[in-house]
């Protein structure tokens, strides 16, 4: 084939795809980032040019703090759970002596994961109220004192409540990959480590661990990012609240929007959330080397 | 021995993780038959008269629409997004030309992009081009955000299939478009479930696009259909509950009806991803 | 090659255009309509009750109105409670209102009036003085900006607090008349298995309710206008400070039980109904769910307990309405009035009350024909005020009901009267200074 005939075929491939990528995820964040530079609002007819004033506001803006906060610890405990934990229960379910019940345990850590965030949310929100909730009772039983144990209503615990509600929902779902990425590690390895005297421990971190790096990678970009752009859990469950205590950057920039009309603002918010995803990314691409 | 309780031990903890994950489904599906006065005031005990009603209420109060809604979005951002995802794929990794480098820069600073930074200047978009309030409109904004991902997943899979298959086939003058679905697509088949999959979870679960892109009652999904159905003064939350039930049930059955299917398609992404 | 991706984006471009005929089908039925038949007037409808046994009442009244308007075709839609707001926001952003829409009476109208949004009525109801005459003036009166009144009011609501007969009984209570009383009676019962007030404030609007009339109350009427006003909104009256205080007050005494941010309305309206609670505060639209809830005769209401010395107008009573409101862009007012016309004549209204238990917002609508017992009192009791104060978070700027609301979740735990204050200024200045741009 000649060189013009492939280009020409590697046009037309690929120009659905970048045409609908151009306009609806990079021409909105031009846009975005266009309407951010002026004070506007849905209801308001009132349009004036404010220039960056909005981004240092931001800068200085307290919930955005606390946002910025709320989604870091979302990140932290994702990657703790959903790549830590979950690694090491596929490391156990792959274990021969449990093999057979492999399936039985997949399929159960497996269902919530399949469940809406909005259903779990609501199921949450309810489990953790202290007078109808679950949660209150099972830890009385066990002896604590849960006179003063509110989850979602004590500003220093709810953002936790939220995000391990998150962790309930998705760590079946990374063991499952993860399970199915170590199926496909040859038992010949393993066995010559046995041979060599090398523990199951040992093993897990100098076969299972290392082999998997490019799984473990590419969840940890997924989770990463979706930790800087919790909306739903937090929209369904506490709304932000106590106070502004479970706010994240989505879901303050939806408030201030489509609430409170500031479109401006929220505008400004957007691009931010842009630039802090944006830099993450960059900098787990480099560490992923996707040179080749 | 000392084998043995480490034995023990780790299937009391794989056990209690499934008794944690299974509660609270539980508690769901039983507090689905209560009537409310019960759920706010004896939500430990089991329901006194199982209130069957409250299943049926809940499918009047729409859920059956809002689950066709979500279904019919879902699948068709799915396939939007997976089929031109595949198709961008294959030039990026087979196919040497000048500008290559660009476009996967654009793929990967998609893979990037939150839908939250877009949210407000898509609203106005789509008010604009007619895409408001339309099933169109949703299918064509989800899929997008799914295209970056699942090209990226597609091309890292393309680049694992020999290009000596490619080369043969040329020689024996099979044209591009042969090559890509003769041999190309064929061999393809776990990394297109596998984005699929993922696709349709995350189209599945939005809530925010929905929200603010679709109007009409008629055209809610679930996500949005549930948080509706809790007004200010007057939910009916046992019938929220057996609604979230209904909700759920279809994909729980579709995913232990298929789950072996539905594992193997896991599987290519896990690995070549 | 070429030929293969073009049919094959051709066939997804079918499908997804297929799609967009079933998407739009049902919206593009109005323009057809419109234009087939030429005569027929078609409007949209926005409401708000999408649940039984509202959603039947309002169904059963725009059939009745179409029968007797055979040329005017009302499409309603009806949208819950939370998601209308965003709708509403969405909409106007769109510049595509319907054209008669829902709204909450006050602030909210307001806003759509001053954005040019709205349709000015007054010119219909000064030209039909029987129709404007007919409304309850308080409902009325918060539909108006500048003199020009923008909004039909169809729902009223009037705060009372609602009691538990068994328990006031239980403990040789009667029912307070002044705040000092109301403040025995929960110091009182503090000690006892039964709460004082029912209150939960994890969702955070009932707080809003609880603040709306307190200020109403204890602020001198005049300030609380011009703060009230996004243009001159200043809260710096030290009596805003001391209406919180108040509010704190009852949950530090003791009086709303354990965790007030981890209870939601429902929840304490349930435990009150059951008898863990004594008094609840609440408005008559929800009178209803008591009679539901707990038999008619074990319950009843009394009213807010006057809180003597304080500087608030006596005169005034938390509560609000909602109402309609008509598009500028609305293409045949004239029909959208007769619609609206209808929906608001006594015998309407009085059939509203009767069958979805929402009480209307005209003179003599509420009796005990078309009322419970309790209804029809509350309204009768209700001709002592003169003006009703909205709810907070429809009474004022959006932004600053929000600080409100975050704030006072704050203050339940822990946060002082002052720094409340403090932050609702600061709101309330970034408001004022926006408006004066």
């Amino acid at each position: 084939m000649n060189r013009k005939g492939s280009k020409k075929t590697a046009f037309m491939y690929m120009a659905p795809a970048m045409i609908v990528i151009l306009v609806f995820l990079y021409l909105p964040i031009i846009l975005n980032f266009v309407n951010s530079l002026y004070k506007w609002g849905a209801i308001s007819k009132e349009v004036s040019w404010v220039g960056f004033r909005y981004y240092k506001e931001i800068i200085h803006d307290p919930i955005i703090h606390t946002a910025l906060k709320n989604n870091l610890i979302f990140a932290l405990t994702s990657v703790a759970c959903q790549i830590g934990v979950s690694l090491v229960i596929a490391a156990v379910l792959e274990m021969k002596f449990l093999r057979k019940w492999q399936s039985f345990f997949r399929t159960i850590y497996f269902i919530p994961s399949l469940l809406m965030v909005t259903v779990t949310g609501i199921t949450f929100k309810m489990l953790y109220s202290p007078t109808i909730g679950l949660l209150n009772p099972v830890l009385e039983k066990l002896g604590f004192d849960t006179s003063n144990i509110a989850i979602l209503a004590n500003p220093d615990t709810a953002i936790w409540g939220i995000s391990a509600m998150s962790q309930w929902q998705y760590i079946g779902y990374t063991v499952v990959l993860f399970i199915v990425a170590m199926q496909s590690i040859s038992e010949d390895i393993y066995e010559a480590a046995e041979i060599d005297g090398a523990s199951t421990l040992q093993q897990f971190f100098t076969i299972t661990v290392p082999l998997m790096k490019e799984t473990v990678m590419i969840n940890m970009i997924i989770v990463i990012t979706g930790a800087f752009r919790v909306f739903d859990e937090v929209y369904v469950t506490t709304g932000g609240g106590p106070g502004t205590s479970t706010q994240t950057l989505a879901t303050y920039l939806y408030q201030i929007g489509f609430k409170n009309d500031q479109m401006g603002y929220a505008s400004a918010i957007a691009f931010f959330v842009f630039l802090i995803t944006f830099i993450i990314g960059l900098f787990q691409m480099k560490s992923y080397n996707l040179e080749n | 021995m000392k084998k043995k309780i480490v034995h023990g031990l780790i299937v009391a903890l794989l056990i209690m993780f499934a008794v944690i994950i299974i509660l609270p489904l539980i508690w769901v599906v039983l507090t689905g038959f209560k009537t409310n006065k019960e759920l706010f005031l004896e939500p430990w005990k089991m329901p006194e008269v199982w209130k069957v009603q409250n299943y049926i209420d809940a499918w009047n109060a729409g859920i059956g629409t809002f689950l066709k809604n979500s279904v019919l979005i879902t699948v068709g951002s799915t396939v939007f997004s997976t089929m031109l995802a595949c198709y961008a794929a294959y030039p990026i990794s087979r196919i040497r030309f000048k500008t290559k480098k660009f476009w996967v820069l654009i793929i990967l600073g998609g893979l990037m992009l939150a839908p939250q930074s877009a949210v407000i200047s898509l609203f106005k978009m789509a008010n604009v081009m007619g895409l408001y309030d339309t099933y169109v409109g949703m299918i064509v904004i989800t899929g997008a955000f799914r295209i970056p991902f699942a090209t990226f997943l597609i091309m890292t899979f393309y680049k694992d299939i020999s290009v000596n298959l490619d080369e043969s086939a040329m020689i024996d003058g099979a044209s591009p478009r042969q090559i890509f679905w003769k041999i190309i697509m064929p061999l393809s088949k776990p990394i297109i479930a596998s984005c699929a999959i993922v696709s349709f979870r995350a189209v599945w679960n939005e809530l925010m696009f929905a929200n603010v892109l679709l109007d009409s009652t008629a055209k809610k999904t679930v996500p949005v259909g549930l948080v509706n159905l809790q007004g200010t003064t007057t939910t009916n939350w046992t019938m929220l509950m057996s609604g979230m039930v209904i909700a759920s049930v279809p994909l729980i059955i579709m995913f232990l009806v298929l789950q072996k299917h539905f594992i193997r398609g896991l599987t290519a992404g896990s690995v070549k991803g | 090659m070429k030929k293969r991706i073009l049919a094959t984006l051709l066939s997804t471009t079918m499908v997804l255009g297929m799609l967009a005929g079933c998407a739009t089908s049902g919206s593009s039925e109005s323009d057809s309509s419109e234009s087939s038949d030429g005569e027929k007037v078609v409007l949209t409808f926005l409401n708000k009750y999408p649940e039984d046994p509202y959603a039947q009442y309002f169904e059963d009244a725009v059939a009745a109105f179409e029968e007797e308007n055979p040329n005017i075709d009302i499409q309603m839609e009806n949208v819950s409670d939370e998601a209308i707001k965003d709708k509403l926001t969405t909409m106007a952003a769109g510049g595509e209102m319907s054209d008669i829409f829902f709204s909450w009476t006050g602030e909210r109208v307001k806003r759509f009036a001053r954005n040019d949004l709205a349709l000015d009525l007054t010119p219909y109801l000064e030209a039909d003085a029987e129709w404007a005459d007919g409304f309850l003036p308080a409902f009325l009166a918060n539909s108006t900006l500048d003199g020009s009144t923008y909004a039909i009011p169809f729902r009223s609501g009037i705060m009372y607090f609602v009691y538990n007969k068994q328990v006031f009984e239980d403990y040789n209570l009667e029912v307070p008349e002044t705040w000092d009383e109301f403040i025995a009676i929960c110091e009182k019962l503090k000690d006892t298995d039964v709460t004082p007030i029912a209150f939960g404030n994890s969702a955070a609007w009932y707080s809003s309710w609880w603040i709306g009339l307190l200020n109403a109350m204890m602020v001198p009427a005049e300030t609380m206008n011009a703060d009230y006003t996004p243009e001159t909104g200043e809260f710096t009256d030290p009596t805003y400070e001391k209406a919180v205080q108040t509010f704190l007050d009852l949950n530090t005494n003791g009086y709303f039980g354990d965790n007030v941010n981890a209870k939601d309305y429902y929840e304490v309206r349930e435990g009150f109904c059951a008898g863990q609670y004594a008094m609840m505060l609440d408005a008559t639209p929800q009178f209803t769910q008591y009679d539901d809830g707990m038999g008619a005769e074990n319950w009843g209401y009394f009213k807010v307990p006057v809180m003597e010395g304080a500087a608030g107008d006596p005169g005034t009573i938390g509560g609000g309405g909602e109402a309609w409101m008509i598009s500028k862009s609305c293409a045949h007012p004239d029909e959208a009035v007769a619609f609206l016309k209808f929906m608001t004549t006594l015998e309407q209204g009085q059939k509203q009350t009767k069958e979805s238990g929402l009480p209307n917002a005209l003179k003599g609508g509420i009796t005990a024909d078309n009322a419970t017992e309790a209804l029809a009192n509350a309204y009768a009791d209700a001709e002592g005020y003169t003006n009703i104060a909205d709810w907070l978070d429809c009474a004022i700027e959006a932004s600053i009901a929000d600080q409100y609301m975050v704030s006072l979740q704050e203050g339940f735990d822990g946060k002082s009267a002052a720094d409340i204050m403090k932050d609702v200024q600061e709101a309330a200045k970034k408001v004022r200074e926006e408006y004066a741009k």
